[in-house]
């Protein structure tokens, strides 16, 4: 299956593409400059491959929580090569492919991005026997309200050590979008909030 | 050549399809302004949002209603600045995705010079010729002696003339956008309050309207306090005539220091039929000096406009990379 896989909702961008055979991967961290490196990457890695986006299979895109501009960046460009090729788009939370190199194995991740100051986007999920369960869904909560959550038992995952897994990824993204057009971010929060 | 124009700048999703920078075979454009009227004014994040929602609908209806497949587009050309930035990478990373994924020439876009093709749609363009830009965020005075090239004159030192008709148009109790509703209010009025003219230095072509403004806003509380009634048709008639009154004459004047044969309008406010009425007369005592005005629709944020300006920047090999 030839996938695209984007998520530039925090300040690391991750792209990875297969072509069935091959692979192309890149994280890059940036600071609110997806956008002028995404498809200087996409260009990259299609080239590397022998790709053309036409033949993919299927489109992953984090859709959120997270930076409301980097999500903007993002699922506009999965919305614009989904719809214009009729290509199957699917939608999967930004903090799950955060946290995705993590949930291969049993245990329980509190998974977090930056929000505003003292803000963080976070849930908890918990891997059983390779079936991951979510524990509490995304929210926008006080950085403190949402560490007081966490229980030793649990790994945090954080900005400091982000781990991605395309397998993970591809198996959890199961949210197929039905009418393209219509997809926006989750957000989370509101436009004046 | 057939060009696809993307706009995103501001409160408007558009995109057009538009033949060797003439011939307009689509132009769809989606407008945030009843969601924006209940702020009286555009809020960069909500504009953001909406612009996200609707690209692929305003993509596909351009394709739609100029009955065009992708492969028979030639180039891309997309609004990069100046405007809200989160409302433009939307429009940019579209017009990016869209043009890597067909394999179709990409070229950005000053908006400020699409607002000036805009007017290439209705005539051609005669060198020398100065460009009166009038916008809710702009307002600038350029000479253009052959195509991209520019030479700024002069431009507003305070509010954009755009800006300070919607402010006025607040004081009147007139819903945003106000700018036509000014000008229509101002037809029925007479210019009965004394308001400044501000034309500063007698060699300047720069702009200055946050003083007419203050005046308007001041006359509008000095009657307030004295519990006397306004004629709000007389007020939108004064602020009106001094505003024509600046921009006519300084447009007038670089005309005739430049001895051009053309003088385009360009930009929102280049639907005000008072500045309309008034260049048409001032013009029409220079024998020989075209007057040109976009069609109304062309006025406001298009892509149409987009699409014209990058044919012209592709031509003259100003293409650039993803």
């Amino acid at each position: 299956m030839k996938v695209m896989i984007l998520d530039t909702s925090s300040d690391y961008l991750y792209l990875y593409i297969n072509n069935g055979s091959d692979e192309y991967q890149t994280i890059l961290e940036g600071k609110n400059n997806h956008s002028e490196k995404l498809m200087g990457l996409i260009e990259e890695g299609f080239g590397k491959l022998k790709l053309e986006v036409k033949d993919l299979d299927r489109i992953i895109c984090g859709i959120g929580p997270g930076s409301y501009t980097g999500l903007r960046v993002g699922l506009t460009v999965c919305k614009i090569f989904a719809w214009t090729f009729k290509i199957p788009l699917y939608t999967i939370s930004s903090l799950d492919i955060l946290g995705s190199g993590y949930l291969k194995e049993d245990g329980k991740y509190a998974i977090t991005n930056i929000a505003k100051k003292n803000y963080v986007y976070g849930k908890i999920v918990e891997v059983k026997d390779k079936e991951v369960r979510v524990v509490s869904n995304d929210e926008f909560s006080l950085k403190e309200e949402f560490l007081n959550k966490v229980t030793t038992d649990m790994t945090l995952v954080n900005e400091e050590n982000f781990k991605f897994d395309s397998e993970v990824i591809i198996k959890l993204a199961k949210d197929k979008v039905e009418d393209i057009h219509s997809v926006v971010p989750n957000y989370l929060r509101k436009a004046n909030s | 050549m057939i060009v696809l124009g993307v706009e995103s700048s501001c409160d408007e999703t558009a995109v057009a399809i538009v033949k060797d920078g003439k011939e307009v075979l689509a132009n769809a454009v989606y407008t945030q302004i009843d969601i924006h009227k209940e702020f009286g004014g555009v809020i960069p994040e909500v504009a953001s949002r909406h612009h996200v929602q609707k690209i692929t609908y305003v993509f596909e209806e351009a394709l739609r209603e100029a009955n065009i497949t992708p492969d028979k587009i030639d180039l891309v050309a997309v609004t990069t600045h100046p405007g809200l930035i989160g409302s433009l990478l939307v429009g940019i990373n579209a017009a990016k995705a869209f043009a890597f994924a067909h394999h179709i020439k990409y070229v950005e876009v000053d908006h400020i010079v699409g607002h000036i093709y805009a007017n290439y749609i209705e005539s051609d363009f005669n060198f020398p010729m100065i460009a009166l830009v009038v916008s809710g965020g702009h307002t600038e005075l350029l000479l253009m002696k052959d195509h991209y090239q520019f030479e700024l004159l002069g431009e507003t030192l305070d509010d954009a003339v755009g800006e300070a008709y919607d402010k006025v148009g607040r004081v009147l109790d007139l819903e945003y956008p106000a700018g036509v509703k000014v000008d229509n209010l101002a037809a029925t009025g007479e210019p009965s309050y004394h308001l400044p003219v501000v034309l500063l230095d007698k060699d300047s072509y720069n702009f200055s309207f946050s003083g007419l403004k203050s005046a308007v806003i001041n006359t509008v509380n000095k009657c307030h306090m004295k519990g006397e009634e306004i004629n709000k048709a007389d007020l939108a008639c004064s602020f009106q005539t001094s505003v024509v009154k600046v921009l006519v004459s300084k447009t007038i004047k670089a005309a005739k220091e430049y001895n051009v044969k053309q003088i385009v309008v360009a930009g929102g406010v280049a639907a005000n039929k008072g500045l309309r009425k008034g260049l048409k007369d001032a013009t029409d005592e220079i024998p020989g000096l075209i007057l040109t005005f976009p069609k109304m629709k062309y006025c406001t944020d298009n892509a149409a406009m987009i699409a014209v300006a990058g044919y012209f920047k592709y031509i003259l090999s100003n293409t650039t990379n993803y």
